[in-house]
């Protein structure tokens, strides 16, 4: 019985440690130019992108470690099933959001581009 | 019965995948072309928003895929009711994706309009600056 709990674990552990390093990877990449394009400064740009790469996967993985613990009891097959893919979709949906919303928050600072960069010379 | 709840499963996950694959796919290479417009042809920014939009569009429907997958809450499960869960879990999913399909074209339209409406401004602001700095000179 506690078998299919040990196999539920070391697969969502995977899944979601492996979903937030790849789409973190990816935020890390492509986002550069979204925020070069709002600092106009590539050291500045660099740190940003690392300091935001870190603090998304702080706030994932901890979140992943948050929910493993809860995931109750499980007598079957369907419901190893069943309890993982409702968790694995939790995770997803939380990081598309998170996603989105930093791209989301990007474009509206690159609106008043202008202030911060007085902000920052000054 | 619990084999045809995990055939169920076997089927939906697939299909789920494949679907918002290629609707994904689809979207964003011609979403690609909105983006260079609405950020004024600067190819950098337009492909690297376009494919964060992308990762963000496969994770949230793939979340709801997975989150919608559970079906054994229904009672007595027999071979008709594979088909007809399949086909009402499928349907939805196909449903929900549309959705995301028609609000992401709704935001492109928004963005082009008012990119556009900027770029208008600007290129007036422009004209009128200059205009008065030649009839200041002259």
């Amino acid at each position: 019985m506690n078998n299919f709990k040990l196999y539920g674990y070391i697969v969502y552990l995977i899944i979601g440690l492996a979903v937030t390093f790849f789409v973190g990877r990816d935020l890390h990449r492509k986002g550069y130019y979204l925020i070069l394009d709002l600092f106009e400064h590539e050291g500045f740009t660099q740190t940003i992108n690392n300091i935001l790469l870190v603090l998304y996967y702080l706030f994932n993985m901890g979140y992943i470690s948050i929910t493993l613990i809860n995931i109750g009891e499980i007598n079957s097959l369907i419901e190893l099933i069943e309890k993982l893919s409702v968790r694995i979709g939790l995770v997803l949906f939380l990081l598309g959001s998170l996603h989105i919303n930093n791209i989301l928050t990007l474009q509206l600072l690159s609106k008043r581009k202008h202030k911060i960069i007085q902000f920052f010379n000054h | 019965m619990n084999n045809y709840i995990i055939f169920v499963y076997c089927v939906y996950l697939p299909i789920a995948l494949v679907l918002t694959f290629f609707v994904a796919r689809i979207f964003f290479r011609n979403a690609y072309t909105f983006m260079l417009e609405i950020f004024n042809q600067k190819v950098d920014i337009a492909k690297s928003t376009n494919h964060l939009y992308e990762v963000g569009f496969y994770l949230i429907n793939l979340g709801f895929a997975l989150f919608y997958m559970r079906i054994s809450h229904y009672r007595n499960f027999t071979q008709i009711d594979v088909f007809e869960v399949l086909s009402y879990k499928i349907g939805f999913l196909a449903m929900f994706l549309g959705a995301m399909v028609f609000f992401n074209l709704y935001m492109l339209f928004r963005g082009k309009h008012k990119s556009n409406k900027n770029r208008a401004e600007r290129e007036w602001i422009n004209k009128y600056q200059s205009r008065a700095a030649q009839t200041g000179q002259a």
